[in-house]
């Protein structure tokens, strides 16, 4: 349980006065520590129910949550926590430094401390420009990056990030990543929301996938996409040799004076080879097969296409 | 600790918005207006003078009271900063007392201005008395009575909605005293329930007002005066502690 960062057990949530929808349906999620955990979902999925139960700012309808070891209700447990909410929505009257402070006052850092703190963090996330700005100047990437210095205060060692890099243009994107990537390096947990699958592809190690309140899949992101198929490719092979490997391959493809061929299991492969081998060909390369993660996605959730945005309907 | 964390920078913020400047310029016509009065009714051992600066102060600082204590909560909740600072270990208590602090800071800032401008006007035309003190005193804690019940109110509504209501409470609330006497009157039982019902739920606050004996330089006993208080802060703390109920069981979604 200790190696455990999150645990759930049978959360639940539906929305008092909604419409009486599960937000959140009996989840049982355990993330490891010392992770990138991507929670995958399309919108309405229940990734931000989800973190807000962890942090205990919503009553779960049923079922249990700890964070940490501890159970989520306990106010302790917070002082290890960090949280990016989903839309930025800061103390606007207030200067970069002075918001950064007052968090660093919550949690009774010592003053000279505290300055050196606001000093790095601004530091971190490209902002000491702009330390004396009010933070209703800010540009939603600024307040992004204010918001994850914000969450990393008391040096969590778990963060939440709800949506951290949606809604950023491409520069702004590649700057929170590197931000993230850091934390990720000074050992920290980060449980990572999004709805952009490129977003988890490129930095997460462990995913979930969520779908209509449900957990569909969770595992190691390699170890998911991973398939039995390997890719073989070749070159200088003529037709009669090609027709009689047609019959061993799952599929065949050309690609310039290449020959492509899909192997269905690695224990073929040999046998390819070999016939390669055989008609006179020479093999270039064999890789073992990864699946995209928007392929996985989409046969885990059951659709043919990815539309992130589609409400759920009910 | 925290709650003065949070009290202040609230405190802070609420200083750095627009609404108080324009506040502040309608304090000083208030004291300007009451000087005006004073001298247009010289003769009068400035009664008159004593009266409406009182009342303006009154009204100013009530205006304030509803105002803060509607938005101050209310407003975090609304722009969700809140889940910021409750996703920190905070609990929801100290985020109530200090929203309360800051509230309750604003007030005695604007309070203790118009207080003090007004004191020392009068005291320029020499005829200021200790009574006056005591009538800005019990304006203020009036002022922080009503800010907690718009912010009892904002645990459940928005913060327009908590201050009218809270401006219904303040009108009543000065009804109240004249409620025993029409419950007597009423033969119905039912009326009868509901009138006790309502004296006893809303605040006397025609406790707080001392124009009438202040204005006639009448002694108000200081006991009185200290026990008006103590009521004022017990029922404060009574409205933040069912705000407090409220939070318990509150989603923050
Ligand atoms: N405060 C709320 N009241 C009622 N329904 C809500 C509330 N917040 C979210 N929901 C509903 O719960 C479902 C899950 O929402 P959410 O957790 O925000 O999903 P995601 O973050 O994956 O986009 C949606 O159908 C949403 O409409
Ligand atoms: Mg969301």
């Amino acid at each position: 349980m200790t190696s455990l960062a999150i645990k759930t057990e049978n959360l639940t949530k539906v929305y008092r006065g909604g419409r009486g929808t599960k937000a959140l349906d009996n989840l049982n999620l355990e993330v490891p520590v010392n992770q990138i955990y991507g929670f995958l979902g399309p919108n309405a999925a229940g990734k931000t129910t989800t973190i807000k139960l962890l942090l205990n700012l919503i009553a779960p309808t049923s079922g249990r949550a700890w964070v940490l070891g501890k159970e989520v209700s306990e106010t302790d447990v917070r002082k290890d926590l960090g949280f990016l909410p989903e839309n930025p929505y800061f103390y606007e009257d207030l200067s970069a430094e002075e918001f950064l402070d007052f968090f660093g006052k919550i949690f009774h850092i010592p003053r000279r401390d505290r300055v050196n703190k606001v000093e790095q963090l601004l530091t971190l996330v490209g902002l000491t420009e702009e330390r004396k700005q009010i933070l209703r100047r800010f540009s939603r990437g600024m307040l992004q990056r204010i918001g994850i210095a914000q969450a990393l205060i008391n040096d969590p060692k778990l963060i939440f990030l709800d949506e951290p890099i949606t809604g950023l243009d491409p520069m702004g994107r590649k700057e929170i990543r590197n931000i993230i990537s850091k934390v990720r390096a000074e050992g920290k947990t980060i449980f990572f929301c999004s709805h952009v699958l490129h977003d988890v592809e490129l930095m997460c190690d462990h995913i979930g996938i969520l779908c209509e309140g449900r957990l569909i899949t969770t595992g190691k992101l390699d170890e998911l996409l991973a398939t039995k198929e390997v890719e073989i490719s070749a070159e200088g092979l003529r037709g009669e040799a090609l027709a009689k490997l047609e019959g061993r391959v799952k599929k065949l493809r050309k690609e310039e004076n290449r020959i492509i061929f899909d192997v269905e299991e690695e224990a073929l492969a040999d046998e390819v080879v070999g016939l390669i081998k055989h008609y006179g060909g020479k093999r270039l390369s064999i890789v073992p097969k990864k699946e995209s993660l928007e392929d996985f996605f989409l046969k885990a959730i059951g659709r043919e296409e990815y539309k992130p945005d589609e409400r759920r309907e009910k | 600790m925290n709650i003065w964390t949070i009290g202040v920078n609230s405190f802070k913020r609420l200083m750095r918005s627009k609404i108080l400047y324009v506040m502040a310029v309608f304090c000083l016509i208030t004291i300007a207006y009451a000087s005006l009065y004073g001298t247009l009714t010289a003769g009068q051992e400035g009664k008159l003078m004593k009266d409406v600066g009182l009342a303006g102060i009154a009204a100013f600082s009530i205006l304030v009271a509803i105002l803060v204590g509607s938005t101050v909560v209310a407003k975090e909740i609304e722009s969700k900063t809140i889940q910021i600072l409750l996703a920190k270990p905070v609990k929801k208590h100290e985020f109530l007392l200090g929203e309360f602090l800051a509230a309750a800071l604003t007030i005695l800032m604007m309070t203790a201005i118009m207080g003090v401008g007004f004191l020392i006007i009068v005291a320029i035309k020499g005829i200021a008395t200790a009574a006056l003190v005591n009538g800005v005193v019990l304006v203020f804690f009036e002022a922080i009575l009503l800010a907690s019940i718009a912010i009892f109110f904002s645990t459940f509504f928005s913060g327009m909605v908590a201050s009218v209501f809270t401006f219904i409470i303040f009108v009543f609330g000065h009804l109240t005293y004249q409620l025993p006497f029409l419950v007597q009157r009423a033969g119905n039982v039912v009326v009868k329930f509901f009138g006790n019902l309502l004296y006893f739920a809303l605040p006397n606050l025609q406790y707080f007002n001392i124009r009438g004996p202040v204005a006639h330089n009448l002694n108000v006993p200081g006991s009185m005066i200290f026990a008006v208080i103590v009521y004022g802060l017990l029922y404060s703390s009574i409205m933040i502690l069912a705000s407090a109920l409220v939070f318990k069981s509150k989603d923050f979604a």
